[in-house]
């Protein structure tokens, strides 16, 4: 009791609460442009986190990085441009939503359960790190395989509309994460003597590509007559609205955080891969599954409770064993060293006050981010109120300095035009681009953990079912195959029902 | 631009049988050996699969994907937004991001039918409002022009 009221004195101090107010503005400004990430807002942040106190520091690239994320779905909901990869899972779903003139309603959801999510993935730092670490470096090559195929399946079959069609966007994706020289001998892949191509494809620009680009490219192709969103309802009172959706959702709230806060431990996965998780558990186990994909809440509430569930929880490798989870805690690794708060079990034991200190400042920036973000929906949705021969110019403007901020580097401009393009014509064939997202983001990931699973089994594909978590997510892998192939089996063999002969 | 299932099956079994001929150039393919060809060589088959698997679904279906557009898509609109883009990765790094990035804004805002005046009004402050933001907030350096050291 003693150490939270250290922790407490730690963060109760003027130049704490600054900092973290100033750093979740920041963060809720850079989250909201289209093409910068949490990533690049935490990066910026960190010459100036060398001025501050330790526990400011981690304050304010905590709350910074919190905000951003929230951030990301207003672009994605408003104008169908994801911020994160991770709020790419369910844009669709909002963007649906704003055109029906739900904006609101879809952010104040989004808002309310990404503070929970947050919340709940705190609570399990502070409760279970340690214990969920050694769980999360039981993870082999093995179990990281499974997983990232997992992630990728549940994408194309459950996610999709069309699954077939889910698949071919997956493997578009997978083909291109193949491009470069991040493969087991660092060959030159599909790079046709481009020395860009060396370091892979930019996944920023192809994100901004697929999702911005092909939808101005839409309106303009379509002479400016493309589908303009409906009068926006407001909603007076959220906390109304909120109780409702509580009251109704909890169970998706509580899957999303359970499955958030599992992948989120792992290192390098993240809450990219458990927002698609839980949308594709959402819809799987949904009553209105044919809801999804045209504007429906539920989903939305799953992904974005297991996305900032998984947030808090990437800590844990970090703080335990000095693993970041994510690229936001390897900055912060780093940060951390500066200040001379090495990660490591050591932390715990010498002035635990400090990570006392961090885990208070988790849930502070999850109460804060109800205020700020509720502030943000109320600026931004008035960007709704511009004229669509207006706003496409603007964002397109924004996505070519965002697209080129990435690497300073105008090829990447070319990268988004191309993905643009693609993203277009993929939609105008009722090919989803999202799961095209999810292979360019897992592609790397899948290949170097099944190569080297390959390598250390010497070619004996039993040794992916021979670890028992490894065979656990191998066989649930293989049911997500199985079930859509059995369904349609069973369809294409049914008896269709004889008419009943009458007189 | 629609095409029919069993088109868009055929493209993607002609882009998985390229990339499987581009894959087979690449070292570590043979069993037994796991080099940078195995993965590729492993989704191009997947994706001829799935191309195969399209294009004869669509061909068994009584009833076709209606592949015919209510209104004819004004090309013209599509291409400004392609040649804008084209420009920018071109010229960005020659004439700096002011004098690029202003007449692309301009002439996009001109091309979805707002005025000249106004297309002006708007494109000058965005265009700054932008240098700005990602300059002096974000630090990312934009490249100047020679012209218009701004």
């Amino acid at each position: 009791m003693s150490i939270l009221i250290l922790a407490f004195e730690l963060v109760a101090r003027w130049e704490v609460l600054l900092a973290v107010t100033l750093a979740s503005i920041f963060g809720l400004f850079v989250g909201a442009i289209p093409g910068l990430t949490a990533t690049l807002a935490v990066a910026v942040l960190v010459p100036i986190t060398f001025h501050l106190d330790p526990i400011a520091a981690v304050g304010a690239m905590v709350s910074c990085s919190a905000m951003a994320i929230f951030a990301g779905d207003i672009p994605a909901f408003l104008l169908r441009i994801p911020g994160t990869p991770a709020s790419a899972a369910y844009a669709e779903e909002g963007y649906r939503l704003t055109q029906r003139g739900e904006a609101e309603k879809a952010l104040g959801a989004s808002l309310l359960f990404s503070a929970v999510g947050g919340l709940a993935g705190t609570a399990v730092l502070m409760v279970a790190a340690p214990s969920l670490a050694e769980v999360a470096l039981k993870f082999s090559s093995f179990e990281y395989f499974w997983l990232a195929l997992l992630g990728l399946t549940s994408a194309a079959f459950v996610a999709a509309g069309d699954p077939l069609k889910g698949l071919v966007s997956l493997l578009i994706g997978l083909a291109v994460s193949t491009v470069g020289m991040g493969n087991p001998i660092g060959v030159p892949r599909f790079t046709f003597g481009s020395l860009n191509l060396l370091g892979g494809v930019n996944f920023i620009a192809a994100l901004i590509g697929l999702f911005a680009v092909s939808e101005i490219l839409r309106y303009a192709l379509s002479g400016g007559v493309s589908e303009a969103p409906a009068p926006q309802v407001d909603v007076r009172n959220p906390f109304r609205v909120w109780g409702g959706m509580l009251r109704r959702y909890w169970p998706n709230q509580l899957r999303g955080n359970l499955l958030g806060v599992v992948v989120g431990a792992l290192p390098g996965a993240g809450a990219d891969i458990a927002s698609w998780m839980a949308y594709a558990v959402s819809r799987r186990f949904s009553k209105q599954k044919e809801k999804y994909g045209t504007g429906h809440v539920e989903g939305i509430i799953e992904s974005t409770s297991a996305n900032n569930a998984a947030l808090g929880s990437a800590w844990v490798p970090a703080l335990v064993f000095g693993v970041p989870g994510d690229s936001i805690t390897a900055i912060v690794i780093g940060v951390l060293f500066v200040h001379g708060m090495n990660p490591g079990p050591t932390l715990f034991l010498v002035n635990p006050e400090n990570i006392y200190a961090v885990f208070l400042i988790f849930i502070l920036a999850n109460l804060l981010l109800v205020g700020f973000g509720w502030g943000a929906i109320a600026i931004s949705k008035r960007i709704l109120k511009v004229s669509r021969a207006i706003l496409m110019p603007v964002i397109l403007a924004f996505c070519i300095t965002g697209a080129f901020a990435g690497n300073n580097d105008p090829f990447d401009i070319g990268v988004m035009l191309g993905f643009g393009v693609l993203g277009y014509l993929m939609e105008e064939n009722n090919i989803p681009v999202a799961p095209c997202i999810l292979g360019l983001l897992l592609g790397e990931v899948l290949e170097s953990n099944f190569i080297t699973s390959m390598l250390k089994a010497d070619g004996d594909l039993v040794a992916f079912f021979q670890r028992p978590i490894s065979a656990g997510l191998g066989l649930l892998t293989l049911m997500v195959w199985c079930v859509p192939m059995w369904t349609w089996w069973r369809r294409s063999h049914a008896t269709p029902t004889q008419k009943p002969e009458v007189g | 631009m629609r095409v029919t299932d069993h088109t868009l099956g055929g493209t993607i079994i002609l882009g998985a049988l390229l990339m499987g001929y581009r894959t087979l150039q690449l070292p570590g393919g043979a069993p037994g050996l796991y080099g940078p060809a195995v993965f590729p060589l492993i989704i191009s088959v997947a994706l001829a699969g799935t191309g195969a698997a399209l294009a004869l679904r669509s061909l068994t279906q009584k009833t076709q994907r209606d592949v015919s557009s209510a209104e004819q898509p004004k090309w013209l609109q599509g291409a400004t937004v392609v040649g804008a883009l084209c420009f920018a990765m071109v010229c960005l790094p020659y004439l700096g991001f002011v004098l690029t990035l202003l007449p692309i804004l301009f002439f996009l805002l001109l091309s979805f039918g707002v005025g000249a005046l106004r297309s002006a009004v708007i494109g000058v402050p965005c265009t700054l409002a932008i240098k700005v933001v990602f300059t002096q907030i974000l630090a990312v350096p934009l490249p100047v022009s020679p012209f218009l050291p701004l």
